[in-house]
């Protein structure tokens, strides 16, 4: 297979663009905070890497802001970017060629808690009108397909961690079926609100956080669950074919793709066969990466089956890629996660250092491949990017950047 | 400005709506483009103020004078 990335947008803990998140991540400073504002001063979720430096006022039309969630916002902001990047005059094209291929986890809720203060303290006739539309998944896809008219064939993902990269597979497959000839894919999460973030702590998977210590450990011994984060990352997806057609630039090729599901979160086998799937749809051999995005999250027994089955597919090769989690910068973003890896590998490309994993210097005795903890030049081939959800969903995506 | 039209303009602010388009003579669909859910927020927002419930009829497109009178004839018979 092969589907070019044309253009890509980013909003997390880091920065709203490509560069000030590229500065962050290859200078190695983490965009995580102490969280305040929770309506329970007591919540446990202390530390969170959140947008701070995003201004809705900037990035959406007033109309839109005021109907939507901070989910919606940053799909729109970082669906403006890709396509800003693409060079592609989508009003000059068929829009019902191009489709929206969004992930999302667990919906908006800023405005959805608004609503149930709204019940409580004044009745149910006044609920706000968008309880129901704010906070719905989908809700990301609509009104970035209403804001720019696109009417394309289109879905909404939700698959825990692997979301993000469940829908930019689903999307590029779109293309691969003729459905459409542009797709925006990608992922977007704002779980950082009270309701929010107690949802997720109540998963048992959080970290214990200091309010004075804002780190998040995704690899190694201090590794003691997840950090919560908020962002978006879109990429703009362009068939080969159309952009020859208009002499368009690539910035990297999906060049093979897979998902499937291990029977639970401490089992490997299936990931393994995901990573030599894609693998063989790429027509590479494993010794033909040179760097892994990984999942590493900081849980033990995820961590565990990641390494197993990195150890299985790399054991034989005498040139093993290099490995990194970008987590601890950001903070785990659910539905973002996975499309955030794959705009790194862009940025890896783009700008030649690999963003180190965080915290991981005494991790490389228990890691199979080799850990990134020091910016590293590189001018990378192949990218493997994975992610892994909580009951065992796989997805596995190879992207190949010109020599 | 009556009070009615106050909170109307008010209400159309936080809905996003520039203040340069607010303006009594401005009609709901032709001008400002109002969507059923904003129609739903500003009667929220007049009960609110006025422990009124109203329906605002769009059908005709009606101007935010003529909101406001409806508004006001309402708050006249509950007076009586």
């Amino acid at each position: 297979m092969r589907v070019c990335i044309v253009g890509s947008g980013i909003v997390n803990a880091c920065g709203n663009n490509v560069s000030s998140v590229a500065k962050a991540f290859m200078g190695g400073h983490a965009g995580l905070s102490t969280v305040s504002g929770f309506a329970d001063p007591h919540h446990p979720v202390k530390v969170a890497g959140v947008a701070r430096s995003f201004s809705v006022a900037e990035a959406v039309n007033p109309r839109f802001a005021a109907k939507t969630d901070r989910f919606t916002h940053f799909a729109l902001a970082a669906s403006e970017a890709a396509m800003v990047q693409s060079e592609l005059d989508l009003k000059a094209q068929d829009l019902s060629r191009a489709g929206i291929w969004f992930g999302n986890n667990s919906g908006g809720w800023d405005i959805c808690e608004r609503g149930f203060r709204e019940m409580y303290l004044q009745g149910v006739e006044m609920i706000n009108p968008w309880q129901a539309t704010a906070w719905f998944p989908a809700a990301p896809q609509g009104f970035v397909s209403i804001c720019h008219g696109l009417l394309g064939t289109s879905k909404s993902f939700v698959a825990d961690r692997a979301t993000g990269l469940v829908a930019v597979i689903h999307g590029a497959r779109s293309l691969l079926r003729g459905e459409n000839d542009w797709v925006l894919a990608g992922g977007t999460e704002a779980p950082i609100t009270s309701f929010g973030a107690t949802c997720y702590y109540e998963t048992g998977e959080m970290a214990p956080t200091h309010p004075d210590r804002p780190q998040y450990h995704t690899i190694g011994p201090k590794a003691a669950g997840l950090v919560l984060g908020e962002g978006a990352a879109i990429v703009m997806l362009e068939s080969p074919q159309s952009l020859a057609r208009r002499k368009g630039r690539s910035l990297g090729d999906i060049v093979g793709v897979a998902i499937n599901t291990d029977p639970g979160a401490r089992h490997h086998r299936r990931l393994s066969h995901a990573i030599g799937s894609a693998l063989q749809q790429a027509g590479l051999g494993p010794g033909e990466i040179d760097l892994v995005f990984g999942e590493g999250n900081g849980i033990a027994t995820c961590n565990a089956a990641e390494n197993a089955a990195l150890a299985e597919v790399f054991c034989g090769e005498h040139k093993k890629p290099l490995y990194t989690s970008i987590k601890g910068y950001t903070g785990h973003m659910y539905g973002a996660a996975g499309a955030t890896e794959i705009v790194a590998a862009l940025m890896v490309a783009r700008y030649g250092k690999v963003p180190p994993t965080l915290h991981a210097e005494a991790a490389q005795a228990h890691w199979h491949l080799p850990l990134v903890c020091e910016a590293q030049s590189m001018r990378p081939r192949n990218v493997l990017i994975l992610a892994r959800a909580r009951e065992g969903v796989n997805a596995v995506l190879i992207v190949q950047f010109s020599k | 400005m009556s009070d009615a039209i106050t909170v109307i303009s008010k209400s159309l602010q936080e809905l996003g709506i520039e203040a340069s388009d607010i303006k009594p003579s401005a009609r709901v669909q032709s001008d400002l483009r109002l969507d059923s859910t904003e129609a739903v927020q500003i009667a929220l927002d007049l009960k609110k103020a006025f422990d009124l419930s109203i329906k605002l009829d769009f059908l005709n497109d009606p101007t935010l004078a003529d909101l406001a009178k409806v508004v006001e004839t309402q708050l006249s018979c509950k007076a009586v």
